[in-house]
């Protein structure tokens, strides 16, 4: 019988050795973890150790992995981020963090788009103002799931103004929605 | 309704032009959503992606010696993968490089690799385990009854390095670090079972006072009935005592000292002090900046706030000199350093010491330390061209010497700018050398305000950013060792590491926090709280942890 083979029995496989499993893992898994980390690093060649250093985590890691504590993406994202910082920090360059600038969109191009935008309403129109100072520390504190202290780290900023950024963050996204 | 990412959305992410919300929530969305994942694939680079899983084939497959083309070598350690179970860790030996070679040759020997490797790749490709292909009938099923998984299979890759292949040249560091004899000691952790007094917890701090040891961090207050960040949460600061470092209980502090209603603070520091244990810590719901928050205590038991500052941050704080000497966290006037006799008012010193040498820029004060005859603080100046010609790009590790606390000097010390090193913590060792860890190397000085007593005596690699942060004799005890806590006995030369992601550490997502050592041993402590999610969203936050590290020579 045909059938796709689910994320956490390819982990089980890779765990058992299974360099295939490594290989379908990451057809699945590196492009949007390329590309997410992208948008934290510039820079090509950290982007892409850091993913070979992910691949090669999973691959010691693999029976470590519990479904009751996240999906296997979200699993692999946590690795993945925290490998970009290991890249980061060895070479000694912050500037090679730094997501990319977003920009604002004055038009949905589909019926999701708007949903989106309708759905995030203020909040939305807030987070989209946030300098990006305050949109990085966001970022890697509540969307990367980052410490405080690997935040400071990573953006070479001292553990305080993570906190003060994040609670600067949080009273722009209030003030928006109150 | 359920939402996913539009082509149009993805494609704006992929070439860095989507709005924040958008990205924020595709971001979120991809680790569930398989069909998004999918979408995202397709408009991926191809070639980009095959190059990597070529490198990855490479250092899972290293050619022989003399043959091998340096890579990341980024946790590059035991690649076999681990047993499942519940067997203590297995101590892990941080080996220094020997070769560190700069971004550009890096790339370039990765490039490298990758042109020598590419025709191996074919034969594993060939095998087409696809998203929605099964493997071939012959290979070992699961107990899943639709699911078939591949097997191991033979490495095809080892063949595909030409013996040809010359090591790569012109790599060597200007700076190396000679190898140091392995550690000998090792330290075995256990996580001290769950117990009430730590339940809506989270452990930032730890230190041994009066023969007892205190914990400092918050307890979530279910007043505010909010366990999600975005939500109106709030924490009290709190202090936990033990006899033992087994079982911990809350100090019984007075009203109003740490449960201040509807706010959210938090203890980050706690100090053996002249008079008594000093808390600090920070409020983080009393408007942009926050407050930093100073408690005191004559015994450990009764507890009172002593300050309140709003002008500008406490970082790192060591006890000594006129009463206290902390790292001043000031985004808007700079970094520079705080003093006070008691905790409860705090005055900046001259600051002049701590201007970047390159005018428009501001310096950071990472760590400090008290060696006994005067102080160090460590962090970076993020311009170098002052010194060894260096671009206007690279950061300089700046370092600092105070005899007094008060008066403080910039100690230029110019070989670890070459190494375009930061430096992030700076220890005092038993024996009065000073120990700081950068990106590259652990550096080491005895006499600190000499700019060429400073030597490198190990290369970071998984250790990067190490630094011992407690001593037991001549034991060190180093957290925020990317993913080890690690052991030192020979001052910080030579490091065994423990991996974090393994038990009793992971168990939860926990964070370890901080370490202090007690008689022979140490006590680590951490958790999982609110300000400090698991990967994604806020999932049962306060969860205190506590671990106990026997020293076994």
């Amino acid at each position: 019988m045909h059938g796709k083979v689910d994320d956490t029995d390819l982990l089980t496989a890779v765990g058992a050795g299974s360099e295939d499993a490594l290989r379908a893992l990451y057809d699945r898994h590196a492009p949007w973890l390329m590309a997410r980390l992208q948008h934290r690093s510039e820079d090509p060649g950290v982007v892409d150790e850091a993913v070979q250093d992910t691949f090669l985590a999973v691959w010691k890691q693999a029976a470590g992995y519990d479904p009751a504590r996240g999906s296997v993406g979200a699993w692999m994202w946590g690795i993945a981020i925290r490998r970009l910082i290991d890249q980061v920090r060895r070479r000694s360059s912050a500037a090679t963090y730094g997501p990319p600038a977003l920009h604002a969109v004055e038009t949905a191009d589909s019926a999701e788009d708007e949903a989106l935008a309708l759905d995030m309403g203020s909040v939305g129109e807030a987070l989209d103002r946030l300098s990006p100072e305050l949109q990085q520390v966001l970022r890697a504190t509540v969307l990367d799931g980052l410490t405080t202290r690997e935040t400071a780290d990573l953006l070479d900023i001292p553990v305080g103004t993570v906190k003060t950024r994040l609670m600067r963050a949080r009273h722009q996204l209030r003030e928006a929605v109150s | 309704m359920t939402w996913h990412g539009s082509t149009a959305v993805i494609g704006r992410y992929l070439h860095g032009d989507a709005t924040a919300t958008e990205a924020l929530s595709l971001e979120a969305h991809l680790p569930e959503c398989e069909r998004c994942r999918e979408a995202l694939a397709h408009r991926s680079d191809r070639s980009r992606l095959d190059a990597t899983w070529t490198a990855i084939e490479h250092r899972l497959h290293p050619a022989p010696a003399g043959e091998a083309v340096t890579m990341s070598e980024t946790a590059e350690r035991e690649m076999e993968p681990q047993p499942a179970g519940p067997e203590p860790p297995e101590p892990q030996r941080l080996v220094p490089r020997r070769e560190r070679p700069r971004r550009p040759l890096l790339v370039a020997a990765a490039a490298f690799a990758v042109t020598i490797l590419v025709g191996g790749i074919a034969a594993l490709i060939a095998l087409n385990i696809g998203e929605d292909e099964v493997p071939p009938a012959n290979q070992t099923s699961t107990t899943a009854a639709t699911t078939t998984l591949p097997t191991t299979t033979a490495a095809p890759t080892t063949a595909a390095v030409p013996s040809t292949v010359a090591p790569p040249t012109s790599v060597e560091p200007s700076t190396t670090a000679a190898a140091a004899p392995p550690v000998q000691t090792a330290v075995t952790w256990e996580r001290v079972p769950d117990q009430a007094g730590l339940e809506r917890s989270y452990l930032m701090t730890v230190t041994a006072f009066d023969g007892r040891l205190f914990a400092g961090g918050y307890v979530l207050d279910d007043a505010c009935g909010a366990t999600d960040y975005f939500e109106d949460w709030c924490s009290d600061a709190m202090v936990w005592v033990s006899d033992d470092g087994s079982a911990w209980q809350r100090v019984d502090a007075a009203e109003g000292v740490f449960g201040v209603p509807v706010r959210r603070e938090e203890i980050d520091t706690l100090l053996d002090g002249p008079d008594g244990l000093l808390a600090i810590g920070l409020d983080s719901s009393t408007g942009l900046g926050g407050t930093t928050v100073v408690w005191a205590s004559p015994d450990g038991g009764q507890w009172r706030r002593v300050a309140e500052i709003e002008d500008f941050g406490l970082g790192a704080v060591v006890p000594g000199g006129p009463g206290f000497v902390a790292a001043v966290e000031d985004p808007a006037a700079g970094a520079g350093i705080a003093t006070s006799a008691d905790g409860s008012t705090w005055t900046r010193v001259d600051p002049a010491p701590f201007a970047s040498l390159s005018p428009g820029f501001t310096t950071s004060v990472f760590d400090l330390a008290a060696t006994g005859t005067g102080f160090v603080a460590v962090g970076v100046d993020p311009v170098g061209d002052h010194l060894s010609g260096v671009d206007t790009q690279t950061r300089c590790a700046a370092v600092w010497y105070s005899e007094d606390g008060a008066a403080w000097q910039r100690v230029d010390a110019p070989r670890i700018c070459e190494e375009e090193e930061g430096l992030y913590s700076v220890s005092a060792t038993p024996d009065g050398a000073v120990v700081a860890s950068g990106s590259y190397f652990v550096w080491s000085s005895t006499d600190p305000a000499d700019p060429d007593s400073w030597e490198p005596i190990a290369e970071a690699d998984a250790a990067s950013a190490c630094a011992p942060v407690a001593w037991a004799g001549d034991v060190g005890v180093a957290i925020d060792c990317a993913e080890f806590i690690a052991v030192s006995d020979d001052g910080g030369a030579a490091w065994l590491g423990v991996d974090l992601t393994r038990p009793p550490f992971d168990d939860g997502n926990l964070t370890v926090t901080a370490v202090a050592a007690s008689g022979d041993r140490f006590v680590a402590v951490g958790g999982r709280g609110v300000m400090f999610p698991g990967t994604y969203g806020i999932t049962g936050g306060g969860v205190g942890a506590v671990w106990i590290g026997a020293v076994e020579r």
